[in-house]
């Protein structure tokens, strides 16, 4: 029963990772806790709401050929998307020979997950029948305008607002994001009011990955898309000239000035991909459970406690931080369920070690001096491995 | 011939505060010029004024004979005038390489190359091309700043103090470097506290008290005066 739990806060992870990855990239180049970020999350789960069932692109009465002619589109958009991400990975790449290749099984992973992303509803469909590729393709072309539609709104939320309050410290710019996330959650209330709302999706087959575990359609797509993401950001931060500036920037946004690198194109990159996987959150967030206007705000803490876990500005931290919220949070609930408690307790344990964390290592996991120096470990280990033949050597 | 880089009757500060009166600093091509002065002299103020890092509140700023007062930090890289910080001046959670492509953001194109001339240039720093450089040792950061200025291969190097901090021994690599830099044809405005050994590698030096210009010639001819060596050099 216990990996059950495990697997659902990995999904519940993924989206808390998708929340804290833009609130920590947001503060690294941007220097403020961005309290709206929940609500963008919101408004991502809207405009795709919007897209899927306002307008009644419900994929499962769509007839069957455009469904496949989406999976077609889906990949060769994938294909496009690889291409052009190789292009940017090797032109971006100017290290000498031997690190070069450092990058390489790097990007089969990458290709493997991608692969992966794109079989499972390939394989669903041939598995289940075209209906029932419904959500991945009917939510395709929802998540692709909400993606789009939120990282505009970053964009503009920066050019109207935060990009006055830069030179004057954090606390103004953090105040004004209280305001946002206000005027966002009833402008969102008062266009679409205040009940809950569900996606228009088919619930689909669960996959039974062993174990006496059924991962609902959701599940599976929460949990793939999350990984993907995550792969994709990774390469993006590590292997892309924008990734490798939005670093520099995060380190040092007078010295990134000083050295030549464009900031403002840096910080509106930012916003951009921030909000995206903020709106992506926000689906997934939605197809777990329901739309509403609080959806965002409500996981907010969360977000903040993956960030601060993680190391606020370290988008690798953010990483861990919000697969470790999501875990304990779900297990958690198993545990106190167990113990005779009421689950309602839950959340009680990823913020106690959000506290404890700020105890003992205020600048998070992976924040500030590694915690690990790999380099150290790997001498000590072939030290040790040596000594080890010494001693299996026949002696004299 | 026209001096590469002029700083005319500059006065400049932080907000209302005036730091440097009416200073005057002129660089020729291939060139190294010290500043050299107390704490407090304006030696920094000064230098940013010239990077566009601070507005001059008088006085003009010419390169290769354009006006660029006022003109954004990012926009003077690109026309070949970098700076180096005295402090924070590389990017700790980025490697060694990926600090020197930072350096190299404006050059379009591969920057392999570059970067081997680069390494070429600071041979201690190729085994340690994928260490982030917070892991660094000061030096070995001070020539990750020079290196990843150099990307650009610029025509101008304004230096802020190189040996802040740095142990003795690491003082004379490091500036024994930027001498080198310099042979090798960037013209350079050095900023050093360690004013005698700057002057004797200087071709020229200005000594700044006071946010004043108070004495100004080639480095042989400051660490010969009397007056220099007595106020300014200890003696």
């Amino acid at each position: 029963m216990i990996h059950e739990f495990i697997v659902n806060g990995i999904a519940l992870g993924s989206i808390f990772v998708l929340g804290a990855v833009g609130l920590s990239l947001i503060y690294g180049v941007r220097n403020f806790a961005n309290f709206a970020h929940g609500d963008i999350l919101t408004l991502g789960a809207y405009l795709a709401f919007t897209v899927n069932v306002i307008f009644a692109w419900n994929w499962v009465s769509v007839a069957p050929s455009m469904a496949v002619a989406t999976v077609l589109l889906g990949i060769a958009a994938a294909g496009l998307g690889g291409a052009l991400g190789l292009r940017l990975f090797f032109r971006a790449r100017g290290a000498p020979p031997s690190p070069r290749r450092r990058g390489l099984p790097l990007l089969f992973l990458l290709v493997g997950i991608l692969a992966l992303g794109i079989s499972l509803p390939i394989l669903n469909l041939v598995r289940l029948g075209i209906s029932e590729v419904a959500l991945p393709t009917g939510l395709l072309l929802s998540g692709v305008t909400a993606i789009i539609g939120a990282g505009l709104a970053g964009v503009l939320f920066e050019h109207s607002i935060f990009r006055h309050l830069q030179y004057r410290g954090p606390v103004p710019s953090l105040i004004a994001s209280i305001g946002l996330a206000f005027i966002l959650q009833n402008v969102i209330s008062a266009i679409y009011g205040t009940d809950q709302r569900f996606f228009s999706v088919s619930s689909g087959v669960g996959l039974d990955v062993g174990a006496g575990i059924v991962l609902t359609m959701v599940k599976q797509y929460m949990i793939v898309i999350g990984i993907l993401l995550v792969v994709l950001l990774h390469v993006v931060l590590r292997y892309t000239k924008l990734g490798k500036a939005m670093r520099a920037t995060s380190d040092n946004l007078d010295l990134a000035r000083v050295t030549g690198i464009n900031v403002r194109w840096v910080i509106i990159w930012t916003w951009v991909i921030g909000a995206g996987s903020a709106a992506i959150g926000g689906i997934l967030l939605g197809l777990n459970a329901q739309v509403k206007p609080l959806m965002g705000f409500g996981i907010l803490l969360f977000i903040f406690a993956a960030v601060i876990l993680g190391g606020i500005g370290s988008a690798y931290g953010a990483l861990l931080g919000g697969f470790v919220i999501g875990i304990t949070n779900e297990v958690s609930k198993a545990l106190l369920f167990r113990a005779g408690f009421d689950t309602a307790w839950s959340p009680a344990f990823p913020f106690a070690i959000m506290v404890a964390m700020l105890l003992i290592r205020p600048e998070g996991l992976l924040g500030g001096e590694p915690l690990v120096r790999w380099g150290a470990l790997r001498a000590s280990l072939s030290r040790f491995a040596r000594r080890i033949r010494g001693l299996r050597a026949p002696s004299r | 011939m026209q001096p590469l880089l002029k700083a005319e009757a500059i006065h400049s500060g932080y907000g209302d505060v005036e730091i440097v009166h009416n200073v005057s600093v002129v660089v020729n091509k291939g060139e190294l010029v010290t500043i050299i002065g107390p704490n407090g002299a304006g030696k920094s103020t000064l230098i940013k004024t010239i990077f566009g890092l601070l507005a001059p509140m008088a006085g003009r700023i010419w390169y290769q004979g354009r006006d660029v007062t006022g003109t954004e930090p990012d926009k003077l890289v690109r026309m070949g005038l970098s700076y180096v910080p005295q402090v924070d001046n590389v990017f700790p959670r980025l490697t060694v390489i990926e600090n020197l492509e930072m350096g190299g953001f404006v050059r379009e194109g591969d920057l392999t190359p570059r970067i081997d001339v680069v390494l070429e240039m600071f041979p201690s720093l190729k085994e340690k091309a994928s260490v982030r450089s917070r892991n660094l040792s000061g030096g070995e950061k001070q020539m990750v700043a020079l290196g990843k200025t150099l990307m650009l291969d610029p025509e101008v190097m304004l230096i802020d103090e190189p040996s802040a901090g740095l142990a003795p021994n690491l003082v004379e690599a490091v500036l024994e470097k930027i001498r080198e830099i310099n042979e090798a044809g960037t013209a350079i405005v050095i900023v050093e506290q360690n004013a005698r050994k700057a002057l004797s590698m200087a071709h020229r030096g200005y000594v700044l008290d006071m946010g004043e210009t108070k004495y100004e010639g080639t480095g042989e001819d400051l660490l010969a005066d009397p007056r220099v060596g007595r106020m300014y050099l200890g003696g």
